[in-house]
């Protein structure tokens, strides 16, 4: 449950100390495929809390999402369709989603533990 | 149960997506986020106009370096010619407005009247380049003997034009309020503006019109470049 986390943090202190530098005209494709790689990370957790976690499908989601993103934004900036606010609508939307399942996954938790703690009363 | 490989890529893959992260927050604070296609292509066309200037400013210094070439070698030759030569320089000069010039005239400002109503703030109407056009028009024709507006000095090219909230001016962009400043015999150039019915009767129903005379006002040079490409003097 704690390696996610620990894995952000990682990385976000890796990427702040690491000279890592992204040419600011890629700056927008990186937004759209953090978007992406977010949203995977959401649905590899759901996933997981279901039971459902296979490893190879969150891979492949993660990097293949990333990548789909930005290079689609990348064509549609050059082909003047922003394809990108499609991006931000979908990965957005499934964010939101995944995180909603995560909440009432815990909520049934929570009521559950409240449920058999209450039992010995009655 | 999860397989401890599982939970060791779900590690890994986080750790790349903290590292996306933190390149991205970096990259943000650094540049300020998304530039706006607005503000590029307006610092675009900031760039084109500095390149042309850059351009005609180079063209000028080698005319004005093939000049005083030519003046020192007539120098030398002889020095009275030399001295009609500066003379006949200066005074042309003067005319064409390359010298900054002073004495007196009359300082005429231009302002839009805003009103409230309903407790809004609103214009009557903007200025349009046809009012100054008017302006400079009426003074010309008064008598007036160098012209600058928002201290663009008025010469035979200067143009006055309309583009969209902006009025362009020898190539720089002005709005409201204008201050034209006119040299020139003071009470004639007053007078011919103040006709009944004349310009600053007709614009001073919607546009504030202040003529104000002076004893000395300083009116700047013509700052740009001035040169032919295609005309050629007849001989």
């Amino acid at each position: 449950m704690w390696l996610p986390l620990i894995g952000i943090l990682i990385g976000i202190i890796l990427g702040m100390t690491l000279p890592i530098n992204i040419p600011t005209a890629y700056s927008s494709y990186m937004s759209i495929a953090v978007l992406a790689a977010l949203d995977s990370v959401f649905g590899g957790i759901r996933a997981s809390l279901d039971r459902k976690f296979e490893s190879d499908v969150f891979i492949s989601g993660f990097f293949g999402n990333a990548i789909l993103a930005a290079g689609l934004a990348y064509i549609g900036d050059r082909l003047d369709v922003p394809i990108y606010l499609c991006a931000i609508f979908v990965f957005g939307y499934r964010l939101f989603n995944n995180f909603a399942q995560i909440r009432r996954h815990f909520l049934g938790l929570l009521r559950k533990k409240s449920y058999v703690q209450e039992k010995p009363d009655k | 149960m999860k397989k401890f490989s599982d939970k060791i890529a779900i590690m890994l893959v986080c750790m790349i997506l903290g590292l996306m992260l933190a390149a991205q927050f970096k990259n943000v604070q650094n540049v300020g986020g998304n530039v706006s296609l607005q503000r590029a292509q307006e610092l675009t066309s900031q760039i084109q106009k500095l390149n042309q200037d850059i351009a005609n400013q180079q063209n000028l210094i080698q005319e004005l370096e093939d000049q005083l070439m030519e003046y020192e070698a007539a120098a030398q030759d002889a020095g009275k010619l030399n001295e009609t030569m500066y003379r006949d320089l200066e005074r042309a000069r003067n005319l064409a407005g390359l010298t900054d010039l002073e004495g007196a005239g009359v300082v005429v400002t231009v302002n839009l009247v805003s009103y409230q109503e309903w407790g809004e703030t609103g214009i009557i109407r903007n200025v349009y380049h046809e009012d100054l056009l008017m302006l400079v028009n009426e003074l010309n024709a008064a008598g007036a003997e160098a012209l600058a507006i928002n201290d663009e000095r008025i010469i035979a090219s200067t143009e006055i034009r309309d583009a969209g909230d902006y009025i362009v001016i020898n190539t720089n962009r002005y709005s409201a309020p204008f201050e034209i400043k006119a040299l020139g015999n003071p009470d004639t150039l007053e007078a011919s503006l103040m006709l009944l019915g004349g310009v600053a009767d007709t614009l001073g129903e919607e546009l504030e019109i202040k003529i104000r005379k002076e004893n000395l006002i300083r009116i700047p040079k013509y700052s740009g470049s001035l040169q032919f490409d295609y005309a050629i003097p007849v001989q």
